[in-house]
């Protein structure tokens, strides 16, 4: 989900938020442009969390290793029920 | 028992989520059950009432400034659906109960007596799930 981060850039309070101060926020489209239209924030970017590429790797170890013996176990398995 | 008494002097008032607290010096929640009359035929004759629909408001005075038009204005003209949120001494007290709604501005009335300061009335209707207040601690 996307979320914005914001300054507060009137003379007012927006959302808590003193004048100056930056925040972030999922804002309702509709109420982030009456805001922004009014001069009380701008918007400085919007942010879809997510992971960077290559930036994310599981633990050693973590990864499956197939079984050798399992595999063979069910090779012969099958040759049973063929015979 | 004794009750704490408190003299209004730090509500704090959101409209559209801007903080409009120091424009206003008078603000509340009329909230008024009409009175159904379902009175039968009795012995005794008293009348038998029963509550009805629910009437709720926000209403207040501001000072009328051009910057406070600017916010509010718009709002009224459009008949936008903005929250209002009201909490009584709430610029000092962060924990006290919250009265919230989705609510049109319905008066936006601005209005001036040479040698007074300028005021404006305003009045915002909520939508049906009304004014809520949250966080009674």
């Amino acid at each position: 989900m996307k979320y914005g981060v914001y300054r507060v850039t009137g003379k007012r309070c927006y959302r808590g938020h003193e004048p100056g101060t930056m925040f972030e926020a999922i804002i309702d489209p509709s109420v982030e442009h009456r805001a922004v239209t009014r001069g009380d924030i701008e918007l400085l970017r919007r942010v879809e969390p997510d992971l960077p590429e290559g930036g994310f790797e599981l633990p050693a170890g973590w990864t499956h290793q197939p079984d050798e013996s399992s595999d063979r176990m069910a090779l012969s398995l099958k040759r049973r029920v063929v015979q | 028992m004794t009750y704490t008494k408190q003299i209004a002097r730090h509500d704090k008032i959101t409209i559209d989520h801007t903080d409009v607290s120091n424009a206003f010096s008078v603000f509340g929640r009329p909230s008024t059950d009409s009175l159904e009359d379902v009175s039968g035929f009795s012995t005794t004759g008293v009348d038998e009432k029963l509550p009805g629909s629910r009437d709720q408001t926000f209403t207040g005075t501001a000072f009328y400034t051009e910057e406070f038009g600017a916010l509010v204005e718009p709002l009224y003209k459009n008949r936008t659906a903005v929250e209002i949120t009201w909490q009584p001494d709430g610029l000092v007290d962060a924990t006290r109960e919250v009265y919230v709604g989705t609510c049109t501005i319905t008066e936006f009335s601005p209005d001036n007596t040479r040698g007074s300061a300028s005021t404006v009335a305003f009045t915002a209707v909520p939508n049906a799930s009304g004014i809520t207040v949250n966080d009674w601690t």
